[in-house]
């Protein structure tokens, strides 16, 4: 399905692609494999051509992005790495134990990924886009890209074209991944208005279970801008857990796209959570390709100040018998601003599909502005479909209940808060980034 | 004395529901009032409890001799004030054993106490349930969350024996029980008179039937905002043998 992308010449020229461009082709297609950087070029023409989505583009009606246009933002190189300590990195990570980690600066690989491919179990496979050899170039050919299309996806576009590293994770037929894989991407703030773009791919084969965190972070408050793309090939019967965290600094602009391609018998669950980022953008995009699949979906955005964040779903329903639940909260002070625009397809054949949909804000002044889409298109006729979405203040009577038996008002409006916020935190699987994630949503609250 | 109310004028969007009450409830003492719906015995409740949809226009409230009427609605409680609500509202996401233990302990910090453990309330908890035949099960859940009627007027009392309130205002309590669900709520409430012989209730009511149950020292008659009758436990009986409409033409007591 393609949106319709700016033509206008004016919008075209924007100083930091052209800058950008010409510092990649000097470096030359080296750094990366030859198919990385076919990709890049023809990424790079879609985006001179295209340009960035307007105003006027229903797609991102709500969420003005001249910043991005306008931006002197400035490309990130490997040289970022060894900026960011050791010791930075790690206060900025999640304190999680039992996980494989891995960290990168402005979208560059940070880690040994040959110490860590050591620790992984059998079947397992961790690569360094940038450094990924012949042996791996058939997975790249078969996978890499293959879900995006890059002439409607301006941000699948935008990292495509200015992409130099990445991760890749295979895991093989029947494996296990015992411990999920955490990667905490932090941006470096080394010079204002760096530009960054992670790249992640991810291949669950048949009957393979993983699960991956990707972490947004921040070493100081200078603006940045990050365009992540993370693909994950799901497998017949196999299942994956996918997080993404976004504690993005308060001056940083981010759009992710996590796109999801599923095969018959397989689950995916794809969580989102939004803590920080002036302007973030969310888009998941699951396909359930196969029959009997199971896709979930749960975000959770928690806003102040002056804070924008845009979750933007389309979940493909493109076969029979598949279930499907997606659950977005969000929670709005200030001047917060919020959007949810959520899309579920339902093509001719795919009969006997179970799609739930729920949305529901909070908002917690006067100024906190909502936008909601949701969007069923629905062309099968035996289909089970419901959707809901709800906006509003906290419940006067439920706040009231709390303070008649001597709850103060701050607490008993924290615990309407965190109950709301409880019913997509508890779909979080593993109990050590729950309540993590909890304590969060109650950090951030702290009113 | 317990809580002395003088006068007391309120109303709710410009129309006026309270029109001069005047009541005296002195330590250890049940009392009830009797009226129909639209009397103003509920907002009457309300107002004590301190819900800010309803607007005090005149008169006095003290409570133990102090200002009730100035406090908000969490001091009220924690200096001895329980309202148990006719619709007791849901709370899913918020469990009863949090939520209780968090207003056990606010009460308990305000009174110069210390804080209880989990392990501690738990075994209080489940000490009290038993009073009120609620199932353990039925509290590892959230607030009255798909409680049925009769379930959820036992949480309020159940909640009432936890906090261990001073004076406890009952609004209809008894609306929507069955007759069993009528005589635990009573065991339960005649328990905790028992259990302090200080403790004072108010109990809001349209019929006479809790009485029976729960025999107050003094009955009310509430018609239009007033309390135009007061008298002994008889009197209840006699509202129900010759209806609200014989008390119309008396005179504010």
């Amino acid at each position: 399905m393609k949106e319709a992308m700016s033509t206008d010449s004016e919008e075209n020229t924007i100083p930091w692609y052209d800058r950008s461009i010409r510092i990649l082709e000097e470096k030359g297609g080296s750094q990366v494999p030859s198919l990385l950087h076919e990709r890049r070029l023809e990424a790079q023409a879609t985006l001179l051509r295209m340009g960035l989505p307007s105003a006027k583009s229903e797609d991102w009606k709500y969420t003005d992005i001249r910043d991005v246009r306008a931006g002197n933002f400035a490309l990130a190189m490997p040289e970022s790495v060894s900026q960011v300590d050791e010791d930075v990195r790690q206060l900025r990570a999640l304190p999680l134990d039992e996980v494989y980690r891995i960290d990168t600066v402005d979208g560059f690989v940070a880690t040994h990924l040959t110490q860590l491919q050591a620790a992984l179990p059998e079947g397992v496979e961790v690569v360094q886009l940038s450094e990924a050899s012949a042996s791996q170039s058939q997975l790249l050919e078969q996978y890499f890209g293959s879900s995006l299309t890059i002439t409607s996806d301006s941000v699948a576009a935008l990292n495509t074209a200015f992409i130099q590293d990445g991760i890749v994770l295979k895991v093989s037929k029947g494996t296990v991944l015992d411990k999920p894989l955490y990667i905490q991407h932090i941006s470096s703030g080394l010079s204002d208005h760096t530009a960054s773009f992670p790249r992640l791919l991810v291949v669950v084969e048949e009957g393979a279970q993983a699960s991956v965190i990707e972490h947004f972070t921040a070493v100081t408050g200078s603006s940045s801008f990050c365009a992540s793309v993370s693909e994950l090939f799901v497998g017949k019967n196999a299942h994956l857990s996918h997080y993404q965290v976004g504690e993005d600094s308060l001056e940083n602009i981010r759009f992710s796209r996590v796109m999801a391609h599923q095969e018959k018998d397989s689950v995916c669950r794809m969580h989102s959570f939004t803590f920080g980022g002036k302007l973030v953008r969310n888009e998941v995009h699951p396909s359930l390709l196969g029959q009997n699949g199971r896709t979930c979906m749960y975000g959770l955005s928690v806003l102040k100040h002056n804070q924008h964040v845009d979750n933007h779903t389309v979940l493909d329903h493109a076969v029979p018998h598949c279930e499907s639940d997606e659950r977005y909260k969000g929670i709005y002070d200030d001047r917060s601003q919020g959007v949810f625009c959520g899309t579920i397809i339902v093509r001719p054949d795919a009969q006997k599909t179970n799609a739930i949909q729920n949305n529901a804000a909070v908002v917690l002044s006067d100024k906190a502005r909502i936008n909601a889409k949701p969007q069923l298109k629905i062309w099968a006729d035996d289909v089970k479909c419901t959707h809901g979405a709800t906006v509003g203040a906290l419940d006067m009577q439920q706040l009231f209940y709390l303070r008649s038996r001597g709850v103060s008002e701050r607490d008993a409006k924290n615990m309407l808060l965190r109950a709301f916020a409880g019913d997509v935190t508890q779909e979080i699987d593993l109990e050590s980034l729950r309540v993590l994630i909890e304590d969060r949503v109650v950090e951030k609250l702290s009113l | 004395m317990m809580l002395k109310i003088s006068n007391l004028q309120a109303r709710i969007e410009e129309k006026e529901i309270i029109k001069g009450l005047n009541l005296e409830i002195k330590p250890g003492e049940t009392h009830a009032i009797m009226g129909v719906n639209g009397s103003g015995k509920s907002t009457l409740a309300n107002v004590l409890g301190g819900r800010e949809e309803y607007e005090v226009t005149g008169g006095s409230v003290e409570f133990l001799g102090k200002d009730l009427l100035e406090m908000d609605p969490e001091e009220r409680a924690r200096e001895g004030l329980f309202l148990a609500f006719q619709y007791p509202v849901e709370l899913p996401g918020v469990l009863i054993s949090y939520f209780l233990r968090t207003a056990y302990n606010a009460i308990r910090e305000h009174r110069g106490e210390a804080a209880v453990q989990v392990r501690e309330f738990n075994k209080l908890i489940q000490e009290k349930s038993k009073l009120l035949q609620l199932s353990p099960e039925l509290l590892k859940r959230s607030v009255n969350e798909g409680f049925s009627g009769g379930e959820k007027k036992r949480n309020e009392i159940f909640q009432m024996a936890i906090l261990e309130p001073k004076l406890c205002i009952l609004d209809e309590t008894d609306s929507g029980l069955d007759i069993d669900a009528l005589q635990i709520v009573s065991e339960g409430v005649n328990t905790l008179k028992q259990e302090d012989p200080e403790r004072s209730f108010l109990l809001i009511t349209h019929y006479q039937r809790l009485l029976n149950y729960i025999v107050p020292d003094y009955v009310h008659v509430m018609i239009d905002g007033k309390i135009v009758k007061s008298g002994g436990k008889e009197l209840a009986l006699e509202l129900e043998e010759k209806g609200y409409s014989a008390f119309q033409s008396s005179s504010a007591a």
